[in-house]
């Protein structure tokens, strides 16, 4: 089985097609936008797309199994004078992570977006490919152009809606964004000038030998471009106005996918390429980012903006992870965040589409009536909280315990953070749900976002109730972005 | 704007152009390529739409299906020809004699291609850019 | 060395300008001063003064060709970052002239 799998991959060289579905999909929508023909079938192209990209991701596992690393020289030009791709268990991980974000995205986008719209698809798919080629690539200066294709599709993206403000929040994000990533490129100036390659398996086995002070600024330069994206604290200020005024599926796309494929990047450089000792650093930054998260979380009326405040507050936790060097701890919260971001974004599209307003004083006392909305959205509080047989119980476990071996006041701070966590949770919860408003009458839901609830919270439960499997699961994957030996060997060919 | 740059500019496009196309065929040669003849030729037009800002706009906007098209074709030839310029390993068209206009093999070709989606690109840009300015 | 004082003088007006000024075009001019200051970073990092061009002809030694070319990565890495910046800007453009006349606000601080 797994010999035909490799017979088939080496001839076809197929390890990179999920990023060529994105390519060839936001052609298409690109071309066609100006023929009237066809206009109701771009949701489902799209959705269409996105899971033949699963499905080609499926058909790498077999062999990423058997290989622990696949990687994929573009034109044959070996590393350190090709570009290569290179994906692991970690770099999957992120893909499938990816992957159901944009599903979840796409099925709230049914009726916020009108399925004429094209260029919605379009630079949806441009978003996507960045996104594929941000996670899977092995070359840092890629890396850069993947990332920049991602933000021009997303400042395009939040200024879809056309509104006043929304433009206004987008022109911001665009001018602090192109800031961000031209760091980026100024750390990638940095590096090359300091250790002369762009490969991240040659800069890995580079920076033990011959780093220099120019090395250090690059990472430092890079890492806070990526940290813009990810949404850490100093770097935070897009992230609330720009999902306030973008429509909801695009807040969660994007939410997640700026979180993952930030906190990916970040994890790869100070650990896989840099083997960098700035543990300090990543844990007075994650207090920052969980305290203020947390606390503008409470204040905020908007639950729009709490989403965004939680989801900036529950990213400092996976820093945190990452600075206690509790990684697998790291990897597991991150997957337990994307799951509840999209459980709640789907339950904030319901009620927002329910009440007509994103304000939390002009909702309440939808209780009584809606029993599945409310299980799923007191199932994501608590995973939020991260009380007992929840998900992000089982994650933030494992970093207080990584706190405890490490640095105590980090498992301390986090509890306190988690504390905040449970009291702004539960504020929305009671705000939505319990308030003695007596019109609040029936939300109807649509039969495929319950479907998706439903598979969520049982997501969470899974996830929170087996967690011994998934403690060695994650710990395989992010064992596979710790092993740096195997890592350079396997994508120079050494062995 | 005034009588001598529209004159002016007359006079000067066509020799923009062909500049660019110039940088375009010579791209593997001297300093250029794709991306520089398309920002060349990008920029005549540039200047044409800033010359006669009270230019039609309606002319301009049929222009759009048509580099919608350029745009596109551009963008396939560059898949097809740098595709094909692997599949031959570079060996079909060429001379030996180096420095010669046709010793880059498929070198010229996308280049040709390149500047094709480029200056269409930034052309659709500006019409656009002055679309959004003026009108509507 | 003067270059690198170039692009250091390059980079700090552009941040100058994206920090200090209010108008928002000025804003996306000081982007792409910064950016510029960069791609000459890059540029200078590939430079060799009295160098050749990155050609390998047969007559030539191995040793004598990497110690006398220039580099040509970073002219490519320049390319495609120049290529970015032109969308970027134009996307910029694009959503200041929208705002502009959607509110009759070109600044920063009322946008």
């Amino acid at each position: 089985m797994i010999a035909s799998f490799r017979k088939f991959f080496e001839v076809f060289k197929m390890a990179y097609l999920n990023i060529i579905v994105p390519v060839l999909l936001a052609a298409v929508f690109l071309i066609t936008i100006t023929s009237g023909r066809h206009r109701h079938h771009h949701l489902m192209i799209a959705t269409g797309g996105v899971c033949l990209s699963a499905i080609f991701l499926l058909l790498d596992l077999p062999l990423l199994i058997s290989d622990k690393i696949i990687v994929y020289y573009q034109l044959g030009w070996m590393p350190p004078l090709g570009i290569s791709f290179a994906v692991d268990f970690l770099n999957y991980m992120v893909c499938i992570l990816l992957v159901l974000v944009a599903v979840a995205s796409l099925v709230i986008s049914k009726t916020e977006i009108h399925e004429d719209k094209r260029e919605f698809y379009a630079l949806f798919m441009l978003l996507l490919l960045g996104l594929f080629g941000a996670a899977m690539t092995g070359d840092i200066f890629n890396l850069f152009v993947f990332f920049e294709i991602l933000s021009i599709a997303s400042y395009a993206l939040v200024s879809y809606t056309g509104q006043k403000k929304a433009i206004a929040s987008s022109i911001k994000y665009l001018i602090m964004g192109s800031f961000s990533t031209s760091l980026i490129l100024l750390g990638i100036v940095f590096i090359y000038g300091s250790l002369g390659t762009l490969n991240m398996a040659d800069i890995a086995s580079k920076v033990a030998v011959s780093s220099t002070a120019a090395t250090i600024v690059g990472f430092g330069l890079l890492i806070s471009g990526f940290m813009f994206k990810a949404a850490i604290a100093p770097f935070h200020a897009w992230k609330p106005s720009v999902i306030r005024y973008a429509p909801l599926s695009l807040g969660l796309m994007f939410t997640a996918t700026g979180t993952i494929i930030g906190l990916y990047t970040i994890f790869r450089l100070v650990v896989t390429v840099g083997n960098l000792n700035i543990s300090g650093l990543l844990i007075a930054l994650s207090f920052l980012t969980m305290v203020l998260g947390a606390v503008l979380a409470l204040q905020t009326q908007n639950l729009k903006k709490l989403l965004a405040y939680s989801a900036i507050s529950q990213t400092g936790y996976v820093l945190l992870g990452i600075g206690l060097y509790g990684y697998t701890g790291a990897v597991y919260h991150m997957v337990n965040l994307v799951i509840i971001d999209i459980l709640l974004f789907i339950v904030a599209y319901v009620v927002i589409r329910h009440f007509g307003t994103s304000n939390l004083d002009k909702m309440g006392g939808l209780g009584f009536g809606n029993p599945i909305l409310f299980v799923s959205s007191l199932v994501g509080a608590v995973a939020l909280a991260g009380l007992p047989m929840s998900n992000g119980f089982s994650s933030k476990l494992l970093i207080y315990i990584s706190g405890i071996e490490v640095f105590p006041i980090a498992t301390f701070v986090a509890m306190i953070v988690s504390v905040l966590t449970l009291a702004y949770s539960f504020k929305m919860i009671n705000m939505i749900f319990l308030s003695n408003r007596k019109d609040a009458g029936v939300v109807k839901i649509d039969y495929d976002l319950k479907v998706v609830m439903v598979i969520l919270v049982i997501l969470c439960i899974v996830l929170g109730v087996f967690q011994g499997y998934f403690t060695g699961l994650m710990g395989i994957i992010s064992g596979s972005g710790l092993d740096r030996e195997f890592y350079i060997k396997a994508v120079l060919g050494i062995i | 704007m005034d009588i001598i740059v529209k004159q002016v500019t007359k006079i000067v496009f066509p020799f923009i152009v062909l500049y660019g196309f110039y940088i375009a065929l010579h791209g593997h040669l001297t300093p250029g390529g794709g991306f520089a003849a398309g920002a060349i030729i990008g920029s005549a037009f540039a200047l044409l739409v800033i010359a006669f800002d009270e230019m039609d706009v309606e002319h301009k906007l049929t222009v759009h299906e048509l580099i919608d098209i350029k745009s596109v074709a551009g963008f396939f030839m560059i898949l097809i020809i740098g595709k094909l310029g692997y599949m031959f390993r570079n060996k079909l068209i060429e001379s030996q004699t180096l420095f010669h206009l046709w010793s880059g093999g498929f070198t010229m070709i996308m280049n040709l291609a390149g500047t094709l989606m480029v200056s269409s690109a930034i052309i659709l840009i500006i019409y656009s850019l002055e679309k959004e300015a003026w009108k509507i | 060395m003067i270059i690198y004082i170039a692009s250091l003088a390059f980079v700090i007006i552009g941040i100058y300008t994206i920090i200090a000024k209010d108008n928002l075009v000025k804003k996306v001019i000081g982007l792409g001063i910064f950016t510029t200051g960069i791609h000459i970073l890059l540029i200078a990092l590939g430079y060799r003064s009295l160098g050749i061009a990155p050609i390998f002809l047969s007559g030539m030694g191995l040793s004598y060709f990497s110690s006398t070319a220039v580099d040509p990565l970073p002219q490519a890495l320049v390319l495609t970052s120049i290529v970015i910046d032109l969308s970027v800007t134009a996307l910029a453009l694009t959503l200041i002239i929208k705002n502009h006349k959607m509110t009759g606000i070109s600044d920063a601080s009322y946008g």
